[in-house]
């Protein structure tokens, strides 16, 4: 039966047989071929489109790791490309929100890279030094790659299953924001101030941490219950995202995936919530309530504002966006740099208070959030 | 990890015994990467081999013998979204580069630059935000991921799209033939 648009659309990746299968039925078929033509020719479009306002996948690479790749990992090079590229992320962001997916994806690709080193290495104490080892060249070294790839299979399946939780306690200070891999993939983002501890209390049959502050979840999909308490609640998953905070009670907003929120006191009482909503337990033994909120504008506080380097009059530009607040800026300062990572809770005029102090300038405000830095 | 700062070190006065152990010793955490992020396949081989000829080629370069973990990230993260690049070029899985059919040279005449606009401006912001990253490289199952959906939805939203650039196009063939039709006089 040949190919009808409906399948070819649906294919998520081609193999040779689907690619002799498309051009059979294209051949015979002049308005498949049209309609397929006209939709290739609109993808060609969207790409041309990104191609000229967003920086390049190697620019996008140093922007979304800028806080792990400091100046003694890049290149001259890579310096100039990674100053044009964040001249350029800004501007690009507004016109292509999908670039933020793919800095985010990059962090994700990264932090698999940390677990990938982390079970080659961990496991590997001490090992013995090369030195009489048969003198291997590169070359040489290359040729043996695919001889062991089963073995390292092999390997990495043996590292997977072995799932025993270590329990253990991740703290994080005052403006520090910290990325915490646990054994089973899940990926926690603690915020400043913040505190998780793995593995107390865990039963054979669940993930269970303690918690308080702010963090985004990653939770890794799996038949096993990932249990999260705070001191007012009990928040149960089996794989999604969201983010949480402690202060004053327990909120949860939800990105994807259903969690389940409970007060402690009465844990039967629980509420079931769907991306979009945020459920707030605020003591024991109250019921959640839950509310739908914009996961955007609310995920902004769960990311750090990271400057390096960067121009004052950039700075202020950023801030301006982020909290669209009006900034002015003295002559003097613009050319003035800073390097600092700030908590995005502390809002437009807290962190203006920092920088003000970091750069030795004088911080003005009006009541209609208006700001003014001069030196 | 000592052991790896002093061939780092040893590495980079040109001691190739302790450049090879090193790649040698690179190899199983780049590889398992790679299988994390794109399974086992063929591709992998070359992703690793890439990687660690960035790493061969950048070592002394590397002004902190610490950092060899981020260093080789940087070269596996930029091999592994150059592979994205070339994921798909859905030209040459569609037609014969030899015998491309006439359609796609027509489509490529200045005067069709007006239907792309008008099927451009036919997208909605979710179906674009999904074309684009699928010519970034991403498959539907990992852009599902990224923007918390599921790959059914997402190929729904790649059929509407269809769909909306195709009524687009025919509004559009519509209104261009008005003169033939009626013409002036």
């Amino acid at each position: 039966m040949p190919l009808t648009l409906d399948d070819i659309l649906q294919i998520d990746e081609f193999t040779e047989a689907d690619i002799a299968a498309v051009r059979d039925a294209i051949s015979n078929d002049a308005s498949l071929a049209l309609a397929l033509s006209n939709w290739m020719t609109l993808q060609e479009a969207v790409r041309s489109d990104w191609d000229a306002s967003v920086p390049s996948r190697e620019q996008l690479v140093l922007l979304a790791l800028e806080n792990q790749l400091d100046s003694t990992l890049l290149s001259e090079r890579e310096l100039e490309i990674q100053r044009e590229g964040r001249a350029k992320l800004a501007g690009a962001i507004d016109l292509h929100p999908s670039v933020s997916l793919v800095l985010d994806k990059i962090r994700t690709d990264a932090a698999a890279f940390d677990r990938a080193w982390s079970s080659s290495f961990s496991s590997r104490v001490d090992r013995p030094p090369v030195v009489g080892r048969p003198k291997l060249s590169l070359v040489r070294y290359a040729l043996s790659v695919a001889a062991v790839v089963a073995l390292v299979a092999v390997g990495i399946n043996l590292i997977q299953s072995d799932g025993s939780q270590i329990a253990g306690e991740y703290v994080t200070l005052t403006s520090q924001w910290r990325t915490v891999t646990l054994e089973d993939g899940t990926e926690v983002q603690l915020g400043p101030d913040s505190r998780l501890e793995v593995g107390v209390g865990a039963g054979s049959s669940e993930r269970y941490v303690t918690f308080e502050g702010k963090a985004f979840f990653n939770v890794v999909s799996s038949p096993t219950p990932f249990i999260i308490e705070t001191f007012e609640a009990r928040t149960t998953v089996l794989g999604t995202s969201f983010a949480m905070r402690t202060s004053e009670g327990t909120e949860v907003t939800l990105v994807t995936g259903r969690v389940s929120i409970a007060p402690l006191g009465n844990l039967e009482d629980a509420r079931i919530l769907e991306p979009g909503q945020q459920g707030r337990v605020s003591d024991r033994d109250s019921s959640p309530s839950v509310d739908s909120v914009n996961i955007e504008r609310m995920l902004l506080g769960f990311e750090p504002i990271i400057f390096k380097d960067t121009p004052m009059s950039d700075v202020v530009e950023s801030l301006s966006d982020r909290f669209t607040v009006s900034i002015q800026l003295s002559e003097g300062l613009q050319e003035t740099t800073l390097t600092g990572t700030f908590d995005s809770d502390l809002g437009a005029k807290g962190i203006l208070e920092s920088v003000a102090l970091a750069i030795g300038a004088e911080l003005t405000s009006s009541e209609d959030d208006s700001f003014s830095l001069s030196r | 990890m000592q052991d790896l700062t002093q061939l780092v070190a040893a590495a980079k006065k040109d001691d190739e015994l302790a450049l090879s152990g090193l790649l040698k010793q690179l190899e199983s955490p780049i590889r398992a990467f790679f299988i994390s992020r794109i399974g086992r396949r063929m591709d992998v081989d070359d992703l690793v081999q890439n990687t660690l000829l960035r790493v061969h080629r950048g070592i002394k370069d590397l002004k902190d013998d610490t950092r060899l973990k981020a260093f080789a990230m940087k070269g596996a993260l930029y091999e592994l979204h150059d592979f994205y690049r070339g994921r798909y070029t859905t030209k040459e899985i569609l037609y014969d580069a030899h015998e491309p059919p006439e359609v796609a040279d027509h489509l490529s005449q200045p005067a069709d630059r007006l239907d792309v606009e008008l099927a451009l401006s036919s997208l909605s912001p979710k179906a674009r935000e999904i074309i684009e990253l699928r010519e970034y490289g991403y498959k539907y199952e990992e852009i599902a991921d990224m923007i918390g959906s599921t790959e059914a939805a997402i190929k729904m939203q790649v059929k509407r799209a269809f769909e909306r650039m195709r009524d687009a196009l025919s509004v559009f063939l519509i209104w261009i033939s008005v003169p033939i039709l009626f013409p002036e006089g």
